[in-house]
């Protein structure tokens, strides 16, 4: 198998993606109106008795939702269905793992983009349709800082795609993870809740609280390989079409 | 040149063995019957051809790569069953294209003329079609897509039989215009009489013969005559299938090379040629008798 | 409290995401999701230009004007008539004949207020002084109306302005991330409010105990 070989398998897969895969954007349009909906209300918000309130309006929530939507998406690529139609055609187990990566970072490019978007599009609809006053905005004036943060929104999603995706291929590679993931991710949850507890706070931290767009680009990247390898080491002997 | 080659091939599925020490090797540009029971291997022995599944142990072959995992043998190879489910959002025409985009030896206009001479409708999906239609449809791809190494498990299914015979002209015909490696599986050995050079029976994972059309169609010969003269004269030879041929009367199939015909001639046997398939399914008879035996 | 907080929003992405994944999943018509994705794209751009031309303010950090003594230390003196005249905000001047005023708020959320005796006949004068409230480096008291009183023929009403409602734009988290802007101010001063009524002497101002109401000069 040459790389040229790999190459056209890859770039073949990953178009076809696009066609097998619209459900997703169908989706993702309604995740994010359902985002946007949740944030008529702000993002935040305060009041008092002399100053009234004061909603703060941003696209956090609709950001947030996409992670969960890329998430899912993701892990739904490595579910039976959405593989078998996959391997139709030509494909290996690489070739389908990095044509999957790439349609992750599309379909991130994609999802962030519009993220992004849809934060004008709440504020245009505040603006018009509600009866607010409006105090003003904190639009950031520095283009390389929006360039920065849309990068990041895509590199987040794109994350979580990947995150979905390992998941998902554990699931395949052990029924068991099936259980144990979400138990898991609830456990820590509850832990969080209760205790605030200082470990997982800390790794949010480490990615949403980096301040260096260099860090950010390097950590989540670094997830993101780590997560396709575990996926492509688990998945490595699954057998299709069953 | 081989195209395929198996050896020793054991497949597991949990504690059964789907396939169970299996060699044999098939010749570049033939046409090969897969036959056996249900569940004697054939979609096991197929799907790791086609490098979907893994194979336990043991070595196999396909354009000289292992195939699971290849791109290769995956570029060059193509498995057509009755569960070839396309997404079901894009038309038959959309996925002809996509087969188009896939496949390097692709053959457009094969698929566009049999796609109307079967009446499909572009804008159809593949989801509605009916159970034979949908046949008829992954059997296009499988022949459009002129892969080195075409396999088809139970291509058939749910076509009439009039589109059975048809179909079977247009693999030839298209087979002839562009030789290639072609595994068939199928139930129906008759009606593949004319098409297959080889055939390779298998049973329970095993494989019971791999021969020649022309020789599996001399393999046996039915006898009939008095039951004890034809006991007596068949003692200590394998008898591949007996049967009641009326009072005192008995039907017995042998292996041609076992006897000497014109011995039975004498001793006053009718011979009668046996089918092919006839053959098949006497050799992998679970046991004397067959389904009868559990009346018994 | 932040238990229950956690339990909703984890139902709520439960909900959603198998309402994804069923979506995902529905065999929708590819040409009505192509519809749909392209109509909220173009609804995406289309907003993004309308909110560049939307005549919007960018938040400019005010210096925090904390000059002077307090409003209250000028009250509890008596000085009243030293305030600088920039802190009125509102002024109403009533000419009331009753002999008894009742006053009222509609959420008990009165502005500490003075009540200053006068020996002028008739006199019902309202000052609302302010000291600004800056939050997140904007000068919100700009934005505020300051409360609404009416007379009606034997009551004194003050509206609060606890209803208005504001909005401030901000970018997104990871936008934000990579600036000093924050989602919401860690703290915000409040400024100073005071309600000053001067009254004649000879009318009786009823009032509840608990309402937050200062005789001057006692």
């Amino acid at each position: 198998m040459s790389f040229a070989e790999l190459g056209k398998a890859v770039r073949k897969q990953f178009f076809y993606k696009f066609k097998l895969f619209f459900g997703l954007f169908y989706s993702l349009v309604i995740t994010q109106a359902i985002a946007i909906v949740f944030s008529f209300n702000g993002t935040g918000s305060i009041s008092s008795g002399q100053i009234g309130q004061i909603h703060f309006y941003s696209a956090d929530i609709v950001l947030v939702f996409t992670f969960g939507w890329a998430f899912i998406s993701a892990l739904q690529l490595t579910t039976k269905p959405f593989r078998d139609n996959e391997y139709l055609f030509v494909f290996n187990r690489l070739s389908s793992h990095l044509s999957n990566l790439l349609f992750l970072l599309a379909l991130s490019f994609i999802g962030g983009l519009s993220a992004y978007l849809s934060g004008y599009l709440l504020k245009v609809a505040v603006y018009m349709f509600f009866d607010f006053q409006l105090i003003g905005t904190n639009d950031i004036t520095s283009p390389a800082v929006v360039v920065a943060g849309i990068i990041t929104i895509v590199l987040y999603i794109w994350m979580f795609a990947s995150l979905g995706y390992m998941v998902g291929s554990l699931v395949q590679f052990q029924k068991v993870f099936a259980i144990l993931i979400p138990s898991i991710i609830i456990g820590c949850l509850i832990l969080v809740a209760l205790s605030e507890s200082e470990a997982i706070i800390r790794i949010g931290k480490f990615y949403f609280f980096e301040s260096s767009f260099l860090l950010v680009f390097i950590k989540t990247t670094a997830t993101v390989c780590l997560c396709f390898l575990i996926s492509a080491v688990s998945t490595n002997h699954l057998e299709v079409r069953k | 040149m081989e195209v395929i080659h198996c050896e020793n091939v054991t497949k597991l599925q949990g504690k059964a063995k789907a396939l169970d020490q299996l060699s044999f090797s098939i010749k570049e540009n033939t046409i090969t019957g897969l036959i056996g029971r249900n569940g004697a291997g054939k979609t096991t022995l197929l799907k790791i051809l086609g490098g979907l599944w893994r194979e336990t142990s043991g070595e196999v072959k396909v354009l000289s790569r292992r195939p699971f995992n290849s791109l290769y043998v995956s570029e060059n190879s193509i498995y057509i069953d009755d569960a070839f489910h396309f997404p079901s959002h894009l038309n038959l025409k959309e996925i002809l294209r996509e087969g188009e985009r896939f496949y390097p030896n692709w053959n457009r206009t094969l698929a566009e003329r049999l796609f109307d001479y079967f009446e499909f409708h572009p804008k159809q999906t593949h989801a509605n079609l009916s159970k034979g239609k949908r046949s008829t449809f992954n059997m296009i791809i499988g022949l459009a897509s002129r892969c080195k190494v075409t396999l088809y498990d139970e291509p058939t299914a749910g076509m009439d039989r009039a589109v059975r015979k048809e179909m079977y002209r247009v693999l030839l015909k298209d087979y002839l215009e562009y030789p290639r490696t072609i595994i068939i599986s199928s139930h129906y050995l008759e009606e593949l009489e004319d098409l297959l050079e080889d055939v390779l029976l298998l049973d329970n994972g095993k494989k019971v013969l791999h021969l020649p059309m022309d020789e599996l169609k001399e393999f046996a010969v039915g006898l009939t005559g008095r039951s004890e003269v034809l006991l007596q004269w068949l003692r200590g030879k394998t008898i591949l299938h007996q049967q009641n041929a009326g009072p005192n009367e008995l039907y017995a199939v042998v292996k041609k090379e076992d006897i000497s015909l014109p011995e039975a001639q004498r001793l006053g046997m009718t011979i009668s040629p046996v089918s092919s398939s006839d053959v098949c399914v006497y050799i992998t008879d679970r046991g004397q008798g067959g389904i009868d035996r559990v009346f018994r | 409290m932040i238990v229950v907080s956690v339990i909703v929003y984890l139902l709520i992405f439960i909900v959603i995401f198998a309402a994804a994944f069923a979506l995902n999943k529905l065999q929708a018509k590819g040409g009505f999701i192509k519809a749909l994705f392209f109509s909220y794209a173009g609804l995406l751009i289309i907003s993004s230009v309308v909110y560049f031309v939307l005549p919007l303010e960018q938040a400019e950090k005010a210096a925090i004007k904390s000059d002077g003594p307090s409003l209250y230390h000028y009250f509890e003196t008596g000085q009243t008539d030293k305030i600088d005249p920039a802190f009125i905000k509102k002024q109403w001047d009533f000419t009331y004949e009753g002999k008894e005023l009742l006053l009222i708020d509609n959420h008990n959320n009165l502005p500490m207020t003075y009540v200053e005796k006068s020996a002028e006949e008739n006199l019902l004068e309202i000052t609302y002084y302010e000291k600004p409230t800056y939050i997140d480096g904007y000068n919100i008291s700009a934005y505020t109306e300051g409360p609404n009183i009416t007379l009606s023929a034997d009551s004194l009403m003050i509206a609060d302005y606890w209803n208005e409602e504001h909005a401030i734009f901000k970018p997104e988290f990871p936008f934000r991330q990579f600036s000093d802007i924050r989602l919401m101010p860690d703290e915000w001063g409040h400024g100073e409010d005071i309600i000053h009524i001067r009254i004649s002497e000879d009318i009786q101002l009823q009032y509840e105990e608990w309402q937050n109401i200062y005789l001057m000069g006692e």
